[in-house]
């Protein structure tokens, strides 16, 4: 243990401290700007990490990943354009309160609730890392094939309200996921001969197109109402529009202590992401709120709920590999590039030939979370202006860098084509009621669900009786038969209600 | 608002149904003997989407009760933008190839501005410049990679 | 008009030969065909900052993933042959990928090799945990106990298991999975006995076994595995990291670039990376790169036409 402590110490070193910094920084004001996000901000790091001692580049890596995850959720609240899709949750409630003026209250939630997520996490990941890794060892794509299924049924039910259109949506995801090179056969699937497309759809082109153009060519089509609101308010603005109340904390509060618990939950089974564990958490507050008509017009607990599961799914993916030497998230695979060139093997060996280096890391994921308090705190008023700001100068400003966005992740002039023509497929989206939202949620785990599906065939020898072996599993497919009964029943009880899109 | 919701459940059906007939028999091999084939998930999800959209249209059909979604027609200035915005993005990545990316970058930046109304030469040329520097920056300072 | 005409040649070769003399007189672009963070991605940036260093001009890398890099092959393929366009990219992907599929969007005639730096040490990998030891030990124990499952990346990695399957008459399942982690996690996790390693398992060396080497020569890392062929199948496959060109790059660039590519092989900090990523450096010249990229490609569709896979 005490080498581990004196690793704690290390941190104190000011040029570790500041590359902590510096990364949350980056990662932050990069995931801040729609368009560009965490892909961007790693780019940037990768080749500073050449020149850094172990310490530092893992540090400043780890920035990078917590800045940016609580960065994205900056553009959510203040333009309506998620950063990545794991902050479009963040976006159903936290735009309607930048809208009626409420952007600094909305703006501190979702840091407070990244930062004591972020931190929970890091404390789980701390303390649990051993325990909880031979746990994650039990977990085979059984199991995560059955979670999955009953991730996407539960979001298609909770962020559409018809359920029919929810699963249409999720159904169009999947199958834009299917595009590309099939994963076992190696045949291409839909690709209509273009070579581009062998790799599938690029992820990120899709979502700028979807969450941040389409959302532009919404406000340039409506900029006349939208400015109003904005003139309204500069005019009126009372202190506690910008400060979390009593009463904004005694909502916040459970919804950030089961945000977190979904965030670790999801971040330690590989392939399911940010985006299952951010949406997963805004469906558990709503469904718990005893008054759910408030969620989509404003309620600070589905911001809260949303980002505090977003930021606890980082370092919650970090415990495969600290634990195991498994990457289970794509940050965690960079990073054992990061380790690699280090000379050090992310492992259960890492704490018996590392201890003092597993210290630093524990210790500057911390310093991570409390930088990023500061830091958020820090650039926030000034982010907040940005509801002042004229739509016609917002417009070209965000299609700029959604434009150098998609172009630097999608290959060039493909990733911005790939952009156009999903930020068309998102308005007629949203403007026929259906979500964005599930379809990307589709998307992203539609690769994974029908890989873990062709791996669950063959683990269980093409025989469905095998799947007694697997209670996990069996929990999840009865969980997914509960939640259709139960929006299918919800469906039919609603009384219509507007819905933000 | 209903025929809309009925229209739009149709063509979702006929959507999925021109998928199921002809574009995945034709862009999707068959596929190996012993494992799954290539075309079973994309057959389920196009399935699903053909029972769905059936579904969406005959309940606003029958049903008297519409669904909890409204959606909302196009507004005129929607469906300009919908067209006019993406045909500046097409028509800068047109510039980018003759004229290179200074050029294309202002198109699109001052396009936009003049699209959306603005007329202060000041901001015209403040923003372009703004996101032009910020975009060199990232791209050819930090990142070090060319556009073009 | 002689004289005018003499005059002009002059200036041409005024104007030239200075321009290839002076290569290289402005940034380089060393194209990755994958993301960030990989180990194709680590191994470019540790080559670029060498060649930096030695070429006197700034090498930035450029990420253009996608078909494992089959998609910057096809981008290189039309960039102007002046050697400011350069990408390092796994072998594979040129000898390989016409094997696979009916339409590849280029061919190895397309470019230009300046030289190989590393090769992989791909092999057929076991948990620790494993009961068995060697090749025959496998055999036997596959044999008695039917349907292990081989975790396999891609359909080009899943030929070896059919192969040996089909060589020993025993039956041997596909796991498929997503890239090295997958494997790594599968491996780890018990859920596959066999798996395809294109080097990854020298990060564990504790938790995996090497039961052969999947290449025609023996493992740098593992010399005393035999390679299949050794064990009486002839279905090796190499795969080196090579420096391509467009194809019409002035021979006294690729020389250069030849040159730039062995500075880096013995370069302690490029070699400090390789080590890390478990990747065996060994130089070869744009001569021998050429000669092995078209030998590789013969011999791998002849691997592939006996194992009866069709490109589609």
């Amino acid at each position: 243990m005490t080498p581990i402590l004196a690793g704690f110490s290390d941190i104190l070193n000011p040029a570790t401290l500041l590359w902590v910094a510096a990364g949350v920084a980056i990662g932050y004001l990069v995931g801040a700007l729609p368009g560009l996000g965490k892909a961007t901000a790693v780019a940037i790091a990768i080749p500073l990490t050449f020149a850094l001692p172990a310490l530092p580049a893992i540090a400043f890596l780890i920035g990078i990943a917590k800045g940016s995850a609580a960065g994205s959720a900056v553009s959510a609240i203040l333009l309506n354009v998620p950063g990545e899709p794991s902050s479009a949750p963040t976006a159903l409630d936290g735009y309607p309160l930048a809208r009626q003026g409420k952007a600094g209250k909305a703006l501190k939630a979702a840091l407070f609730a990244s930062v004591l997520g972020d931190l929970g996490s890091t404390l789980a990941l701390v303390v649990l890392a051993q325990p909880i890794a031979s746990y994650a060892l039990s977990i085979t794509p059984v199991e995560i094939c059955a979670v999955l299924l009953f991730s996407l049924t539960f979001v298609a039910g909770l962020s559409a309200q018809s359920l029919a259109k929810g699963l249409v949506a999720a159904c169009l995801g999947l199958l834009a996921a299917t595009v590309g090179l099939e994963i076992e056969s190696g045949l291409p699937r839909l690709t209509f001969g273009d070579y581009r497309l062998f790799d599938g759809i690029p992820l990120i082109p899709m979502a700028i197109g979807m969450l941040a153009v389409g959302e532009m060519i919404l406000q340039a089509g409506n900029r006349a109402a939208l400015d109003q609101q904005g003139a309204a308010i500069a005019r009126g603005a009372h202190p506690d529009d910008s400060r979390m109340t009593r009463e904004d904390w005694r909502r916040s509060v459970p919804a950030i202590a089961r945000g977190t618990a979904i965030g670790i939950g999801v971040g330690i089974l590989p392939g399911l992401g940010a985006s299952v564990g951010s949406f997963l958490s805004y469906g558990a507050a709503r469904s718990r709120a005893r008054d759910p008509g408030r969620f989509g017009k404003g309620a600070i607990e589905g911001v809260a709920a949303a980002e505090s599961a977003d930021n606890a799914v980082v370092p919650a993916s970090l415990i495969p590999l600290f634990a195991l030497g498994i990457p289970g998230s794509v940050i965690a695979a960079i990073l054992i590039g990061a380790f690699m060139l280090h000379g050090v093997a992310p492992g259960p060996l890492m704490f018996a030939q590392q201890p003092r280096l597993v210290g630093g890391i524990y210790a500057a994921m911390i310093a991570a979370s409390l930088a990023l308090l500061v830091i958020g705190l820090t650039f926030q008023g000034l982010f907040a202006q940005v509801v002042r700001v004229p739509t016609r100068l917002v417009v070209p400003a965000v299609l700029f860098l959604c434009v150098v966005g998609a172009w630097l992740e999608g290959g060039g002039v493909f990733g911005v084509q790939v952009m156009l023509v999903f930020a068309v497929l998102g308005v007629v989206f949203i403007k026929l009621g259906f979500s964005v939202v599930n379809f990307l949620i589709g998307f992203v785990v539609g690769r994974t669900f029908e890989l873990t599906f062709r791996q669950s065939i063959q683990i269980l020898g093409r025989d469905p009786w095998n799947l007694v072996q697997h209670p996990i599993a069996l929990m999840f497919l009865a969980l997914t038969v509960l939640a259709v009964w139960r929006f299918s029943r919800g469906a039919r009880r609603a009384a219509p209600k507007p819905e933000d899109p | 608002m209903r025929a809309t919701e009925t229209l739009t459940g149709l063509v979702l059906a006929l959507f999925a149904g021109v998928m199921l007939v002809w574009i995945i028999p034709a862009e999707i091999p068959r596929g190996v003997a012993g494992q799954l084939s290539p075309r079973l998930v994309p057959q389920v999800a196009v399935s699903g989407i053909l029972v769905l959209g059936l579904w969406i249209a005959g309940a606003a059909l029958v049903g008297g009760r519409l669904p909890a979604h409204r959606p909302g027609p196009f507004s005129r200035p929607e469906l300009v933008a919908l067209v006019v915005l993406p045909a500046l993005v097409l028509a800068s990545i047109w510039v980018l190839a003759l004229a290179g990316p200074v050029p294309a970058g202002v198109l699109l930046v001052a396009g936009a501005a003049l699209l959306m109304g603005e007329r202060r030469p000041v901001a015209l040329i403040l923003l372009p410049a703004g996101s032009l520097t910020l975009g060199w920056v990232l791209l050819y300072r930090i990142l070090g990679t060319t556009v073009g | 008009m002689l004289k005018s005409l003499k005059l002009a040649a002059m200036i041409a070769l005024a104007a030239a030969s200075p321009a290839l003399a002076e290569w290289p007189e402005r940034p380089i672009s060393l194209i990755v065909g994958f993301g960030p963070g990989g180990q194709s991605d680590l191994l470019g940036r540790a080559l670029a900052s060498v060649m930096t260093e030695d070429l006197g001009v700034p090498v930035n890398v450029v990420n253009r993933p996608g078909a494992a890099g089959g998609v910057a092959l096809a981008g290189l393929r039309a960039m102007p042959a002046d050697g400011y366009t350069i990408m390092l990219n796994p072998s594979q992907t040129i000898t390989l990928t016409p094997a696979l599929m009916a339409q590849v969007p280029f061919s190895i005639d397309d470019f230009a090799y300046a030289g190989m730096i590393t090769s992989f040490d791909i092999a057929l990998v076991a948990p620790a945990s494993a009961p068995f030891d060697d090749y025959a030990g496998m055999v036997d124990y596959a044999r008695a106990h039917p349907g292990i499952l081989y975790a396999a990346l891609s359909a080009t990695t899943r030929v070896f298991a059919t192969e040996i399957a089909r060589a020993n008459d025993i039956d041997i399942e596909i796991l498929p999975v997503d890239g090295g982690p997958g494997m790594v996690n599968a491996i780890l996790g018990e859920q596959a006995m066999l798996a395809y390693s294109g080097g990854v398992h020298h990060r564990y060396p504790d938790q995996m076994k090497v039961i052969a080497a999947l290449t025609t020569q023996r493992n740098l890392g593992s010399p005393d595995v035999p390679t299949i062929g050794e064990l009486g199948l002839p279905i090796g496959m190499d795969m080196q990291s090579v420096l391509i060109a467009p194809a019409g790059t002035p021979d006294d660039v690729i020389a250069r670039l030849q040159g730039a590519l062995a500075v880096a092989a013995d370069s302690p900090a490029f070699r400090q990376v390789a080590d890390s990523m478990s990747a065996a450096v060994q130089f070869r010249t744009a001569a021998e790169a050429t000669a092995i990229m078209h030998a590789q490609l013969e011999s791998n569709l002849a691997i592939m036409q006996a194992a009866g896979v069709q490109p589609q």
